[in-house]
């Protein structure tokens, strides 16, 4: 699986994820402050290889569960 | 008295001296408390069982709960688990097997005879964030859960058990993170006809239990059954308080977690340290809904420590049923190992010769039993499988890298190795390093024993033994 890093734009620490989640418009975790973001990908990476995409339709927003807390967290854009 | 997490500890307790180490100042382990305690302990060497008494849950908040960890670092803990007299590595596969073997059909009980039905916690109520969960590796993407998962096939009977990692979101909902193995398989079945997939979330049972999870069981067997055989007793099951008799969980286990993996819904899990050694990335995995919480008073959750000696050697079923599949492909297999330096990718194999080719069927009937072998080294029955330099200086000394090296392209690989680029599909790799049948070679340098017991150290040195 190809990762790449990311930077939690809230506390500016770095992490890692699977290339294949920029670019789909769902947001990222960051393991450090707990805050969910949306990366500012490429959009040019296709979700194909990964078992968890298998038996979807498609990949949005409303695809992907947050916790209300972290609602409320995410930084406007 | 039917076996349980606690009569493991006793036994534990009565057959290995100083174990389990307990700590009975509280510890908080969503905050790496107990990470930082099994590392220090790893790296002086100190694999003990270690018992928390005074546990804090992820709200900070002192819990009734106990955890324990470290329940497979050693053989000797092994054959406490398995009822086992003998510590020795084969020894311990051959008792897995013939276990096995012996599956034993469940006991059903009553709920009101149930310990883990003791406390009932339903939906409304529960609040997955009162349960002490772990982070184990810096980056870790949150706390994480270790348990074993029980399902079964959409409208069938069979129980599958199955280790899963499981990262807490919030009060009702943990990620899951499933291998494309049986339980994913029938999350596949049941997302395809639009439902969801019951699962029962075990905490903590007696390791024998826990151990049936990494068994290499074929589709068609009842891994409760096989939990049975490992036990040495039926697995005594009651109906799920959410499901009833549709998911069946563990009557003695400390405690369990009902809900279900939800069709249409992902999550974003991870960061997580995993066996390999590695922070494994963040994925999207998937979402599990907790239902309902049953448990026992001052209940012990297990946990497995992940990407430690702990998480490596809970693979020992695996590890048995890769040496009983070799040992059908080639008669004249005698030992086989994972190297503990590279976790469970890389297996070597000890073998009696008779045939030139006899190495490679060996190496591939390994390959072909499971996706965690990717590197298979062959060496002889006079190499020990589990001592890296003496594998080395057979690969050394016996090889030659034009016809002693098998690459394979495009076989499954596995999806934590952070070395494949595709998601799952990779190369293997055959390295024979037996010496050759089909012309002579040089004898191994040394001195035979009958030479040693004549000319005897103590004879000529005041050197006491070890």
């Amino acid at each position: 699986m190809d990762i790449i890093y990311v930077k939690c734009p809230q506390c500016a620490q770095k992490f890692h994820c699977d290339a294949n989640l920029l670019g789909l418009s769902i947001p990222l975790h960051c393991p450090h402050c707990d805050s969910y973001f949306e990366p500012q990908g490429d959009g040019g990476t296709k979700p194909t290889g990964g078992t968890a995409f298998m038996g979807l339709s498609k990949i949005d927003r409303k695809t992907i569960y947050l916790p209300s807390s972290a609602k409320k967290k995410q930084p406007r854009k | 008295m039917p076996k349980d997490l606690r009569t493991w500890l006793k036994d534990l307790a009565d057959r290995v001296p100083g174990e389990p180490l307990r700590v009975t100042k509280a510890v908080t382990p969503s905050s790496f408390e107990v990470a930082a305690i099994l590392t220090q302990l790893e790296g002086k060497g100190n694999l003990s069982a270690v018992l928390f008494e005074k546990v804090s849950s992820i709200k900070g908040e002192l819990t009734d709960f106990r955890l324990l960890s470290h329940t497979f670092t050693t053989r000797e803990k092994m054959a406490v688990s398995l009822g086992a007299n003998v510590t020795a590595r084969v020894g311990l596969f051959e008792k897995i097997l013939d276990l096995s073997r012996q599956k034993k059909k469940v006991q059903m009980i009553s709920p009101t005879e149930a310990p883990v039905k003791e406390i009932v916690i339903p939906e409304e109520s529960l609040d997955l964030a009162d349960l002490p969960i772990m982070r184990h590796n810096f980056h870790d993407g949150g706390p994480y859960l270790t348990p074993v998962l029980v399902a079964r096939p959409p409208g069938g009977e069979r129980h599958n058990t199955s280790w899963n990692r499981m990262m807490y979101i919030d009060s009702h909902h943990l990620a899951i993170y499933m291998s494309p193995r049986h339980l994913w398989m029938y999350f596949q079945e049941a997302e395809a006809a639009g439902r969801s997939l019951p699962v029962a979330v075990v905490l903590g049972h007696h390791v024998a239990f826990m151990l049936s999870a990494s068994a290499l069981v074929p589709l068609e067997e009842d891994e409760y059954e096989v939990a049975g055989g490992l036990l040495g007793e039926p697995l005594r099951v009651v109906p799920s308080e959410v499901y009833g008799k549709e998911l069946l969980v563990p009557a003695d286990a400390e405690a369990v977690i009902e809900g279900e993996i939800l069709p249409q819904k992902r999550s974003i899990e991870g960061p997580f340290g995993e066996f390999t050694g590695y922070i494994g990335p963040q994925r999207l995995s998937w979402l599990f809904r907790a239902r309902a919480i049953t448990r026992r008073s001052n209940p012990i959750v297990h946990c497995a420590f992940t990407a430690h000696l702990d998480h490596l050697y809970a693979h020992l079923p695996i590890e048995a049923s890769i040496f009983q599949r070799v040992r059908e492909a080639v008669a004249g297999v005698k030992d086989m190992t994972w190297l503990d330096s590279g976790g469970p990718f890389h297996l070597v194999i000890s073998m009696k010769k008779r045939t030139e080719g006899e190495p490679m069927r060996a190496a591939m009937a390994a390959l072909s039993a499971s996706n965690f072998i990717k590197h298979v080294i062959v060496v002889d029955e006079d190499v020990d499988p589990a001592n890296a330099r003496e594998v080395m200086w057979a690969v050394a000394t016996c090889c030659q890298a034009d016809s002693s090296i098998t690459l394979l392209n495009n076989i499954q690989g596995h999806v934590l190795d952070p070395s494949l680029r595709q998601d799952i599909k990779g190369a293997g790799l055959v390295i024979d390093a037996t010496r050759p049948a089909d012309r002579p070679f040089p004898p191994r340098s040394g001195l035979p024993q009958e030479i040693l017991q004549k000319f005897r150290l103590q004879d000529y040195l005041d050197i006491k033994d070890q």
